[in-house]
């Protein structure tokens, strides 16, 4: 466990393993303990694997603002810098594959391969499923109880702030877990949700653009859940990247990484060990689940 | 080996767990009954520094992963202070003790 101080916030890490780096990269609202239990322990008998609190997240400092994904790669870029790490493999989850995506714009040549797990870009908001979301059936009862109807959410979004979902469906209690029966939002997030303004800037596209990401020559392995409201990001994404494949995993939602992480795994260890195995980089295609 | 005994381990766990908490004004008496998710109030990223602090306190590697994944697992309402006191005890002496709960 450590800490360190990067580009104006003390960011909270763990490491483990030895051989070639792979960093793993939280998304908003969630902490290290996603990666804690499966992916960081299984990953780490091949490799030697970062995890870290995302600035506001976690163990890591609160700031008041760098919540766009420009300033939380460049996070994540002074955190290899202070660990020596010239090259990572980065995983992303959420959020955290936007950050990713956005040090492989900026700086290429510090960035191996990279997967989203499920990352809803700002720059492709056009295509996330609203009003024909599975989930709503699904979930929409639930998330009706605690104030997110259809109407009420489509109000807020039109906004850059969506303080008011967030804070709502972090209301809603946890299924599962040790905290089961309680609600996510916990002191810590709570200061993070309603001190910060966090839930504006995450949601900036920034430099991140899709004109830019058509130039980012890093192969990608965009794995997204088929009932989640970004699925149609995933093929947008393998056409419009020049070395990105995509897949769909049916009955998988957009959490899917972190309550069914051996769906993650493998997908993760196999596109990794490609380029150790030298195999060309992939073409655009459809992998089917 | 390392020798552990339960009360050594357990004086370890309650002062990391008041380190790890100690932004959150926490008063109350701990003992083996008491659980770290809802006595206490912990956050799962709680679970994970505390699991770090103890490891470095002991200077060695312990499989609190594993240990908390059984603990998921097998649904365990909580993990209680005595339950990470035997694992410890269990992980630096070598020897079995009673399996938790």
């Amino acid at each position: 466990m450590g800490k360190v101080t990067v580009n104006g916030v003390n960011l909270h890490y763990q490491q483990k393993g030895e051989g070639d780096d792979i960093i793993l990269v939280h998304g908003i609202t969630s902490c290290i303990a996603q990666w804690y239990l499966k992916i960081f322990p299984e990953l780490s008998k091949s490799y030697r694997v970062t995890i870290y609190d995302l600035r506001g997240h976690g163990l890591s400092e609160v700031t008041q603002h760098g919540y766009d994904s420009e300033t939380m790669a460049l996070d994540l870029l002074g955190l290899m810098d202070h660990l020596g790490i010239e090259r990572a493999h980065l995983v992303g989850h959420s959020f955290g594959g936007g950050i990713s995506l956005h040090l492989a714009l900026l700086r290429p040549e510090r960035v191996r391969r990279v997967v989203l797990l499920d990352t809803g870009l700002a720059c492709l908001r056009h295509l996330r499923l609203i009003e024909n979301w599975p989930g709503w059936k699904k979930y929409g009862t639930v998330l009706k109880a605690f104030g997110i109807t259809l109407d009420r959410f489509l109000e807020v979004d039109r906004n850059q702030d969506v303080r008011e979902i967030v804070r709502k469906s972090l209301s809603i209690p946890l299924q599962s877990g040790f905290r089961r029966g309680k609600v996510a939002l916990t002191p810590r997030l709570k200061k993070l949700v309603d001190d910060t303004d966090m839930c504006s800037e995450f949601r900036e596209v920034g430099a991140l653009t899709e004109e830019a990401l058509a130039t980012i020559q890093t192969p990608v392995y965009a794995v997204y859940g088929a009932t989640s409201p970004y699925e149609k990001m995933a093929e947008h994404l393998g056409n419009l990247m020049p070395n990105c494949r995509f897949e769909l995993i049916e009955e998988a939602g957009h959490f899917y990484a972190i309550e069914e992480p051996q769906l993650a795994l493998p997908r993760i260890q196999s596109f990794f060990e490609e380029e150790t195995a030298d195999v060309p980089a992939p073409a655009a295609e459809q992998v089917s689940s | 080996m390392q020798q552990m005994n339960r009360d050594a381990a357990r004086k370890v766990v309650v002062e990391t767990i008041r380190e790890v908490r100690e932004d959150w004004e926490l008063s109350m008496p701990i003992d083996d009954s008491t659980g770290l998710f809802n006595d206490i109030g912990f956050e799962s990223i709680d679970a994970v520094a505390l699991g770090s602090a103890i490891e470095e306190h002991f200077d060695r590697s312990l499989p609190f992963a594993e240990f908390l994944t059984r603990a998921n697992e097998e649904n365990w309402s909580d993990v209680t202070v005595g339950q990470l006191v035997d694992f410890i005890t269990q992980h630096l002496d070598g020897s079995p003790t009673a399996a938790p709960q």
